[in-house]
C-alpha cells in the first residue's frame, strides 16, 4: 500500500525576480511501514521535500499524495487536519514548547483533537513517554533536558497521536554521534513495533549506512535509490 | 486547560513584555480607579455643599425668565433676570399637595445693593445724637465726642481741597459754598449753643459737612431675600456665627460671616487677621512671603484709617502706650502707628494682641456692626431706586465650607424687605416712575446711568462714587427712609407675595428626575407658569464645573488607555515575533489558526485581568489608607469642593469593576492585531535550520 507518492514534483522558490529551483521533477513512492532515509548534501533539497510531504508547503508543479489524498486539492484547514491525524513531525531543533513540561509537550497534539477522551489521552501520553524512556523526567521543562532527551520528547510527541507517517528533518544534526545513533535505533524500533512509515533526512553517512532504504538527492533531483 | 497553563507560563517567560504590559495596566487601572473615586468624591462633595446650603435639590422660577437661571449670578456676577413668580403661598400649597417627594420649599430672590454706613463723621454724629437722646446725660462722653467731631472738621478743609476736589470737579460757586459751610462749622458761636440746639446742629453737620469727607466706605452687598426661619431650618449647612438669625416677623439681615470679616471689617484689622492665619495655619513666614509683605506695606500706608478714627483724647493715651510698647520717644501718633504696623515674624503675635486689646476698641472695627441699623439702597431693574433702613441681626456661615469664598455673597434679608427693594412695578408705581424719569432727564442724571458706573466699582472709585454717595445721603438716609424697622409681620404676609426663585428640598433626592417631571406636569395643569431645574444647572458655572471635571477625568482615562493600547500592542508584537518558531511548530503539528488566535487572545485576557486586578488592589490600598484619613483641603476654595476641610474617599467596587472591564477591553483591542498576525505564521517555519 502506497503511503506517500510524488509524481513529477517541482518546487521553485522565488527570491524577488530570481527563481531558485529546489526540486526538479521528483518521482518517489514510499509504502506504509517503510523506514526511509533521504540523504544529500546541504542545499540539495531534503527539507524542501519533507515540507511537501508534510503538507506545510505546496509544490510548484506535480502531484504530492499523502495516504491516497492529493494534497493540492485540500484546503488549508483540511491540510492542518491531515497533519494532525496522519503525520508526526520530528525537527532538527526539537521545537518543543518551552513553557510546557515533558508530559504537557507530549500530550499537546492530543489536546488539539476532539476525538480522544481524557483517559485515553493520559494512557497514550504515558505510554509514549515510557517508550522513549523518560518516565523519570515527566515534569521537566525542555531547558532542563539534554539534547538527546529533548529529541526523545519530540519523538514521543510525534508518535502520540499514532500517525501513519513520521517525518524527521535531520533529527540527529544537533546531537553527538552516539546519541544520534541511539535516536535512530529508537525510531527504528518503533517503526518495527508500530508499523509507522518513517521518512527522515540526514547527511550523516554513519546513519545512512544503517538505513534499509536510502534515497540520494542532489541539486533537487533523486540520483540513486538503494 | 492547556491554554490557561500556557498563557500563565508565558506571562513569566516573556519578562520584558510582561513588565511593559504589566506596568501599563497596573498604572492605568490604578489611576483610573483613584481618579474616578476622587472625582466622584468631589462631585459628591460639591453636591453636598450646594444642595445643603443654597440650591436645594431643585430650583423653580418663572417660565417668563429672560435669562438662564444661575444662583451664583451670570458672567458679570449679577443675579440673572428671571422675572418673578406672583405668589409664593399659592405655588407652595399646590406643589406640596401634588408632589409628595417635596420636603420643603424655600423662596428666594437675589439682588445687589449699596450700603453706606457713613464715614467717621457720620458715625460720630450718630453717636452724639444717641447720647443726647439718652435719659442719663453723660457729659464726659458728649464732650469727648464733640472734641472728636471738632477735630475732624478742622481736618476737612485741607482734605477736601487737596484730594476730593481734584477728583470731582468743583465749580467756584460750590467751592465758595463749601468754605462758607466750613466757616460756620468752625465758628465758636456754632459750638456755644450746641447742646441746646443739638438736633439742628447735628443735622447741619451731617448734611453739609460729612459729605465733604471723601472715603470709600460704601459696601457693595449682594443679598438674597428669603424667609430666614425656613432657610435656616431647610439648609442643614446653615449656622449662625455671631448674633442671631432674623427673628420671625421682623425685617433684617444676616450677613455671611466671611463677608463680615473680609469686607465689613476695618481694613487694617482684616489684614492683620489674614497675616495671623497665614502664619499660624499655613505656616508661612513674613520673610518668605511676598503677599504678606505687601499686606504690611498696605497697612503702613493706610495707618491714617486707624488714627483718624481715634478721638484726640484716645490718641494721646495710645501714644503713651505705644511709646512704652515700642520703647520709642516718638510723640507723633502717625509715625508711631506706622512703626507699630511694621511687623515681622518675631514681633507679630505680640503686636497683633496689642492691636486688639489697646487700639481696636476705639476704632470702627466693623463698618456695619451686628446689632446696628444701616441704610441700604438698591437700584431696581425698572430703573427706580429704593432704600430701607435695615438691622443686621447677625452673621452666618455654611458649616462645612465656611472659608470658601463661593458662598460669601449670600447675605440674607427678609423677603418683605426684599420685595420692597425689588421695586415691583405696580400700575401706580409705573406712572410715578415715568414722571420721575422725565424729571431726571431734565437734570441729566439718570439713576440707571449711575448704577452702571457703580457696577465697575473698583476702577472708578472717584467721581461717580462720591456723587452717588451724596445722592444717597441727601435723598435717603436722613429724610425719606421709611422707618419700617420695627413693624412686625405675619407668616402669611411673608408667603403672600412675589419671589424670584425657590429652592426645593426633596425627601428622596434619588428620585430627582421623576420629581422634576411631576412638578412640570403640575405646573402645566395648574397653570403655575414655573419651570424647574436641578441643582447642577441652578449652580450655573459652578454646576458646569462638575461636568467639566468629569469630562477632564474621562479624557484623561481615555488618553491613558489609548496610549496603553499602543504600548501593549507593540509589546505583544515583540513577544509574538519571539515565539515565531513555536507558533509555527504548533501549526505544523496540527493546530488550526483558530487555536493560535484563541491561545494568544486568552493570554492577553489573563494578563489584563491579572494586572488590572493588581492595579485595582493597589488603588484600594491607597484609597483605604489615604482616603480614609482624608485629603486635606489645600485652600479655601477646596473646602467647597470637598464639602469640608478634608475629602474622604470610599472605595466603590462598581468603579473597580468598570475599570477592570475597561482594562480587558483595552487589552483585547491591543491583542487583536498581534494575535491575528500570529495566525499568519506559516507552519513551514517550523522546519529547516534555526535562523
Ligand atoms: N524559503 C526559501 N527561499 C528561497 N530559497 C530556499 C528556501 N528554502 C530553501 N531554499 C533553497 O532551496 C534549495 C534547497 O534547500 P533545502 O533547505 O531544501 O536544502 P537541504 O538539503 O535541506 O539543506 P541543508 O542540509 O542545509 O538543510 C537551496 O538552494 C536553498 O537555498
Ligand atoms: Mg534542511
Amino acid at each position: 500500500m502506497k503511503s506517500i507518492a510524488l509524481k513529477d514534483v517541482v518546487k521553485n522558490y522565488y527570491l524577488g525576480e530570481v527563481v531558485v529551483p529546489a526540486l526538479k521533477s521528483v518521482n518517489l513512492n514510499i509504502s506504509s511501514g517503510e523506514f526511509t532515509v533521504i540523504a544529500g548534501p546541504s542545499g540539495s533539497g531534503k527539507t524542501t521535500l519533507l515540507n511537501l510531504v508534510g503538507c506545510v508547503d505546496t509544490a510548484t508543479a506535480g502531484i504530492v499524495s499523502v495516504g491516497d489524498e492529493d494534497t493540492a486539492k485540500l484546503s488549508e484547514r483540511k491540510l492542518t487536519d491531515l497533519r494532525l491525524h496522519t503525520i508526526g513531525f520530528i525537527f532538527q531543533n526539537f521545537n518543543l514548547i518551552s513553557v510546557l513540561n515533558v508530559y504537557d509537550n507530549v500530550e499537546f497534539p492530543l489536546l488539539l483533537r476532539t476525538d480522544i477522551s481524557k483517559k485515553e489521552r493520559r494512557e497514550r501520553t504515558l505510554k509514549f513517554i515510557s517508550q522513549v524512556g523518560l518516565e523519570g523526567h515527566m515534569h521537566h521543562r525542555p531547558n532542563e533536558l539534554s539534547g538527546g532527551q529533548r529529541q526523545r520528547v519530540a519523538i514521543a510527541r510525534a508518535l502520540v497521536s499514532s500517525p501513519k507517517i513520521v517525518l524527521a528533518d535531520e533529527p540527529t544534526a544537533n546531537l553527538d554521534s552516539v546519541t544520534g545513533q541511539k535516536i535512530i535505533d529508537l525510531m527504528k524500533e518503533i517503526n518495527e513495533k508500530e508499523k509507522t512509515t518513517f521518512l527522515f533526512s540526514t547527511h550523516d553517512e554513519k546513519i545512512i549506512s544503517h538505513a534499509r532504504r536510502v534515497i540520494r538527492i542532489l541539486d533537487g533531483q533523486i540520483v540513486t535509490e538503494q | 486547560m492547556i491554554i490557561i497553563k500556557m498563557a500563565l507560563r508565558n506571562l513569566f517567560s516573556h519578562k520584558m513584555k510582561t513588565l511593559i504590559v504589566g506596568t501599563v495596566l497596573i498604572l492605568g487601572s490604578f489611576f483610573a480607579v483613584v481618579g474616578v473615586t476622587f472625582v466622584f468624591a468631589i462631585s459628591e462633595g460639591m453636591k453636598n455643599s450646594l444642595t445643603h446650603s443654597i440650591t436645594g435639590d431643585l430650583q423653580i422660577y418663572s417660565k417668563l425668565a429672560k435669562d438662564k437661571f444661575s444662583i451664583f449670578g451670570d458672567e458679570n456676577g449679577s443675579y440673572p433676570d428671571i422675572d418673578y413668580v406672583e405668589n409664593f403661598a399659592t405655588i407652595k400649597n399646590i406643589l406640596e399637595k401634588e408632589v409628595s417627594n417635596i420636603e420643603a420649599i424655600v423662596p428666594m430672590g437675589g439682588n445687589f445693593a449699596m450700603v453706606n454706613p457713613g464715614n467717621i463723621l457720620d458715625k460720630k454724629l450718630e453717636e452724639l445724637r444717641q447720647c443726647f437722646k439718652e435719659k442719663i446725660f453723660d457729659a464726659a462722653k458728649i464732650l469727648e465726642l464733640k472734641e472728636h467731631v471738632h477735630a475732624i472738621i478742622l481736618d476737612i478743609e485741607a482734605q477736601f481741597f487737596n484730594n476730593t476736589a481734584s477728583i470731582v470737579s468743583v465749580s467756584a460757586e460750590d467751592s465758595a459754598k463749601v468754605r462758607a459751610d466750613l466757616d460756620t462749622a468752625r465758628a465758636e458761636s456754632f459750638w456755644k449753643d450746641f447742646d441746646a440746639k443739638f438736633e439742628r446742629k447735628i443735622e447741619f453737620l451731617s448734611n453739609k459737612i460729612a459729605p465733604l469727607i471723601f472715603d470709600d466706605n460704601v459696601l457693595y452687598v449682594s443679598y438674597m431675600g428669603t424667609i430666614p426661619e425656613t432657610f435656616a431650618r431647610s439648609f442643614s449647612q446653615f449656622e449662625i456665627v455671631k448674633g442671631t438669625n432674623i427673628p420671625p416677623g421682623h425685617r433684617g439681615m444676616v450677613l455671611t460671616d466671611r463677608f463680615y470679616e473680609e469686607e465689613v471689617k476695618h481694613r487694617v484689622a482684616r489684614r492683620l487677621d489674614k497675616i495671623k492665619r497665614s502664619l499660624l495655619e499655613d505656616h508661612e513666614t513674613i520673610k518668605g512671603s511676598k503677599t504678606l509683605q505687601d499686606k504690611i506695606t498696605s497697612n503702613i500706608s493706610q495707618s491714617a484709617e486707624v488714627y483718624n478714627q481715634l478721638t484726640p483724647k484716645r490718641a494721646e493715651e495710645i501714644v503713651v502706650k505705644l511709646q512704652a510698647f515700642l520703647s520709642s520717644k516718638e510723640s507723633d501718633i502717625k509715625k508711631l502707628l506706622e512703626d507699630f504696623l511694621k511687623v515681622d515674624d518675631a514681633n507679630f503675635i505680640s503686636r497683633y494682641d496689642f492691636f486688639y486689646s489697646e487700639i481696636a476698641p476705639y476704632i470702627v472695627l466693623y463698618k456695619v456692626k451686628v446689632g446696628e441699623v444701616f441704610p441700604i439702597t438698591t437700584f431696581s431693574k425698572y430703573g427706580t431706586s429704593h432704600s430701607l433702613n435695615i438691622k443686621v441681626y447677625g452673621t452666618y456661615r455654611f458649616k462645612s465650607f465656611e472659608r470658601s469664598p463661593i458662598a460669601t455673597g449670600f447675605n440674607l434679608i427678609d423677603l418683605m424687605s426684599f420685595r420692597d427693594l425689588f421695586g415691583l412695578l405696580t400700575p401706580e408705581r409705573k406712572k410715578e416712575n415715568s414722571e420721575m424719569e422725565a424729571e431726571m432727564a431734565l437734570e441729566d442724571v439718570s439713576i440707571s446711568d449711575m448704577f452702571k458706573k457703580s457696577d465697575s466699582k473698583k476702577e472708578s472709585e472717584g467721581a461717580s462714587l462720591s456723587k452717588l454717595k451724596s445722592t444717597v445721603f441727601t435723598s435717603g438716609f436722613k429724610e425719606d427712609f421709611a422707618s419700617q424697622g420695627d413693624k412686625v409681620f405675619s407668616n402669611a404676609d411673608l408667603e403672600n407675595g412675589i419671589f424670584l426663585n425657590a429652592a426645593i428640598l426633596l425627601k428622596n433626592p434619588a428620585k430627582m428626575a421623576a420629581t422634576m417631571r411631576a412638578i412640570d406636569s403640575v405646573s402645566e395643569k395648574e397653570k403655575l407658569n414655573i419651570q424647574v431645574i436641578d441643582w447642577k444647572n441652578a449652580a450655573g458655572i459652578i454646576g458646569q464645573l462638575i461636568l467639566f471635571i468629569r469630562v477632564l477625568l474621562f479624557s484623561f482615562i481615555g488618553i491613558v488607555f489609548g496610549v496603553s493600547i499602543f504600548i501593549i500592542m507593540n509589546a505583544f508584537i515583540m513577544a509574538m515575533l519571539e515565539r515565531y518558531k513555536e507558533i509555527g511548530t504548533m501549526r505544523a503539528i496540527g493546530a488550526q489558526k483558530q487555536f493560535v488566535l484563541s491561545m494568544l487572545f486568552f493570554e492577553v485576557l489573563i494578563q489584563s485581568v491579572f494586572f488590572a486586578c493588581l492595579g485595582i488592589l493597589l488603588s484600594w490600598l491607597v484609597i483605604v489608607i489615604v482616603g480614609g484619613r482624608g485629603i486635606p483641603a489645600w485652600n479655601d476654595i477646596a473646602t467647597f469642593f470637598f464639602s469640608g476641610s478634608r475629602l474622604y474617599l470610599f472605595f466603590d467596587w462598581w468603579y473597580a469593576a468598570g475599570v477592570l472591564l475597561l482594562a480587558v477591553i483595552v487589552s483585547a483591542i491591543a491583542g487583536l492585531y498581534p494575535a491575528y498576525q500570529a495566525t499568519k505564521i506559516p507552519p513551514v517555519s517550523a522546519l529547516g535550520k534555526t535562523h
